[in-house]
């Protein structure tokens, strides 16, 4: 729905996802539902990068799991290549595991410290293909030079690592079984900008080689903009709004994208600028305002905000999720 | 008179055989009222610098300095007890690990009296308005409710306001901040940001932030220290450095950031890894990744030198009119 792409070429495609977990009220409660994730669609086609910000507790770890197929989906449906996964052969699964590959936010707890590089590496071949073990040296060698790390770098354990170098090995390790989709949640977050650099070009320049696509989750909104092709902007589980990058970072529609646009740190304007600020708290997951989400930080709130949520609707090309955007855009 | 001087601040950790320089000859002098961002990459002595400040290094860490005075007041010559007395009083800090500073074991107002007892006499029902008028002051909603509460029943943006809370319980003149955003959302973060230079203001208060996120510096200090490897490579006023930095590894650092490659797909990058503890190399820390050094970069420690609003440790510091996007480092 989200993109005219040809549809031989779209890879992922997500149907009102939704992801709920039973949270525990105390003893003699029934446990209540949180929905993580609430009837989220799109489209990610091959080769292309989709970000997904928001706020911390807005879904998009769970989101993340649910693409990667770490977890199953609640409600709503997932097709990856063409396969809808809940439905899908065993045989269909087995060629489309190893398509989706994840790299988590921190290489230092995602790699086994016991394991020597050689292993980590060596471990998915191993399990998922019948290459012997000198063709698995191969492929792990030529994989260690893709991601600019050396031949001697082989036979090391993690530990002996900087905090870029593991990132690169978790990378590696993640590109072993030749996936189409990289799940990257947060992968950049946790190091230095300097090592951000460099492991950011690592990810474009994969794309350019193996034409991967990127589920690319980050709540730095510099690097989204320079990576991403689409944004989706989340908020207490749902989409708020969905568009091509430009589109999001220059002209921003929903009030919660242009709060979050205001909040992020800027090299060259001076603070205090014309901000929108949120003032008041995210409400719990647990106990959603009626209607809009969004509805109680809403600087453009109206009584009919709270009566019904807002669909995700085409507004200009884009797609927004607010019902009075005619009348504020 | 500045209010805080210090020249040649050192911290070394490690044996005496095998010492480690978490900071090596810190030179600052902060104004009152003043707001300067300490920057650098993890491990670069940032958090040390703080602490130092603090007097808070421990043995076997070691402090030397050839000057530190705090309104004109040597603290390398003054007893430690007149020192914990200036602690959390005159000199305030945040710590770098919320959840280690705030007791899970206590509720916030209990948390916060106790900081307010230790420097001041009052009955109870007095510390308890001081600390609802506290709470209030920064911005906690409901703040009666939420005297009582935990800290694990706060979330982490309200966790971040109770310690700054704490921290300028007693009107300190220098609050040192050690990262007081990092762990919250971009819009707490703004909210946490304008609260603290806010009060700042209002307070008269110097504000010494130490931070890896430039953009924060760029948007609320008026100074800023670069720090690589336990040095301060380059500080100077804000503006001028963001736009015309002196130091290689400074406009190094800002062309790395996806803000300066705007219109480019690859970003630049610093060649190489920052050397760790025990592998500082000969000369001037940054010479094995920067394009410009020469033999005596490899072989002479460069002293600071002055410019114009700015200290520089470089042998060949940049030309004012060379941009941070206008020279690629990389080869
Ligand atoms: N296994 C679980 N059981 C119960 N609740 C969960 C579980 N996993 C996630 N949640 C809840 O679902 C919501 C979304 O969590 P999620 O981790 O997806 O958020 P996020 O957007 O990744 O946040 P962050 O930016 O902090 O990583 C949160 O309210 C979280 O507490
Ligand atoms: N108590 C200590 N004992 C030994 N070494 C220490 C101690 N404290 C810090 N160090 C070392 O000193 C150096 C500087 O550490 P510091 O914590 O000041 O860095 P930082 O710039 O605050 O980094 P980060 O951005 O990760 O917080 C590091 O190499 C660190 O390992
Ligand atoms: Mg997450
Ligand atoms: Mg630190």
């Amino acid at each position: 729905m989200i993109m005219e792409t040809n549809s031989s070429q779209v890879l992922v495609e997500a149907n009102r996802l939704a992801k709920q977990y039973p949270v525990a009220q105390g003893w003699f409660k029934p446990p209540a539902s949180l929905y993580a994730v609430d009837g989220v669609s799109f489209r990610l086609a091959a080769g292309r990068t989709l970000a997904v910000v928001g706020e911390s507790g807005c879904g998009k770890s769970t989101l993340a799991r649910l693409v990667a197929m770490l977890e199953p989906p609640s409600s709503g449906d997932l097709k990856i290549d063409n396969i809808q996964i809940d439905q899908a052969s065993r045989s269909d699964l087995k060629r489309i595991r190893p398509m989706v590959q994840m790299v988590f936010q921190n290489p230092y707890a995602s790699l086994n410290p016991r394991k020597k590089v050689a292993a980590i590496l060596d471990e998915p071949l191993a399990i998922n293909t019948k290459l012997n073990k000198f063709e698995r040296k191969e492929t792990g060698l030529a994989m260690l030079a893709k991601v600019g790390l050396q031949a001697e770098h082989y036979s090391r354990y993690p530990h002996m690592f900087s905090g870029g170098q593991r990132q690169r090995i978790a990378i590696a390790r993640a590109l072993m079984l030749d996936p189409k989709l990289i799940v990257a949640d947060e992968a950049v977050s946790a190091l230095d900008v300097s090592i951000q650099a460099q492991v950011l070009n690592l990810f474009m320049d994969l794309q350019e080689s193996n034409g991967l696509a990127y589920l690319f989750i980050s709540h730095n909104l510099a690097v989204v903009e320079h990576i991403a092709d689409e944004v989706m902007v989340m908020y207490l589980g749902k989409i708020v709004e969905q568009a091509a990058k430009r589109h999001v970072f220059d002209e921003p529609l929903h009030p919660y994208t242009k709060a979050l646009l205001a909040s992020m740190p800027r090299l060259t304007a001076k603070f205090p600028q014309k901000r929108s600020m949120l003032h008041e708290e995210l409400p719990s997951p647990l106990n959603p305002p009626p209607g809009c989400p969004f509805s109680n930080r809403c600087p453009h709130k109206k009584d009919a905000c709270s009566a019904a949520k807002p669909a995700l609707q085409d507004f200009q090309g884009r797609w927004v999720a607010c019902s009075r955007i005619a009348e504020i855009a | 008179m500045a209010l805080l001087e210090i020249e040649n601040l050192s911290v070394m950790f490690g044996s005496a055989s095998r010492p480690l320089r978490a900071l090596d000859g810190l030179d600052l002098c902060m104004e009152q009222g003043e707001v300067v961002g300490i920057v650098g990459e993890s491990g670069s002595g940032k958090s040390t610098a703080g602490l130092a400040l603090m007097g808070l290094i421990d043995y076997p860490g070691r402090v030397t300095a050839r000057r530190m005075s705090f309104a004109d007041r040597d603290l390398l010559m003054m007893p430690e007890s007149e020192r914990q007395t200036l602690r959390g009083k005159d000199i305030a800090m945040i710590f770098q690990d919320p959840l280690a500073s705030l007791n899970p074991c206590f509720s916030i107002a209990y948390q916060l009296e106790e900081t307010l007892r230790v420097h001041q006499a009052g009955t109870r029902a007095e510390l308890r308005s001081q600390t609802l008028a506290l709470l209030r002051l920064v911005e906690i909603p409901d703040a009666e409710q939420r005297l009582d509460a935990y800290p694990h029943q706060l979330s982490g943006g309200m966790c971040q306001r109770v310690m700054l809370a704490m921290a300028i319980a007693c009107n300190p003149r220098l609050l040192i901040a050690d990262e007081p955003t990092t762990a919250l959302d971009v819009t707490v973060q703004a909210q946490m940001l304008e609260l603290l230079t806010g009060l700042q203001k209002q307070r008269g208060m110097a504000l010494l932030l130490i931070t890896h996120d430039l953009g924060v510096v760029a948007q609320v200090a008026h100074r800023v220290v670069v720090m690589y490897a336990g040095q301060v490579m380059e500080q100077g006023r804000v503006p001028d450095i963001f736009d015309a930095p002196r130091h290689p590894y400074t406009q190094a650092l800002l062309a790395s950031l996806p803000e300066y490659n705007v219109g480019r797909k690859r970003l630049a990058t610093i060649p190489g890894n920052v050397p760790s503890q025990h592998e500082r190399p000969q000369g001037c820390v940054l010479h094995p990744r920067c394009s410009n050094a020469q033999e005596i970069c490899r072989t002479l420690v460069p002293d600071p030198a002055e410019f114009p609003n700015a200290l520089v440790r470089c042998h060949f510091p940049l030309d004012k009119t060379v941009g941070p996007c206008k020279q690629n480092l990389t080869a």
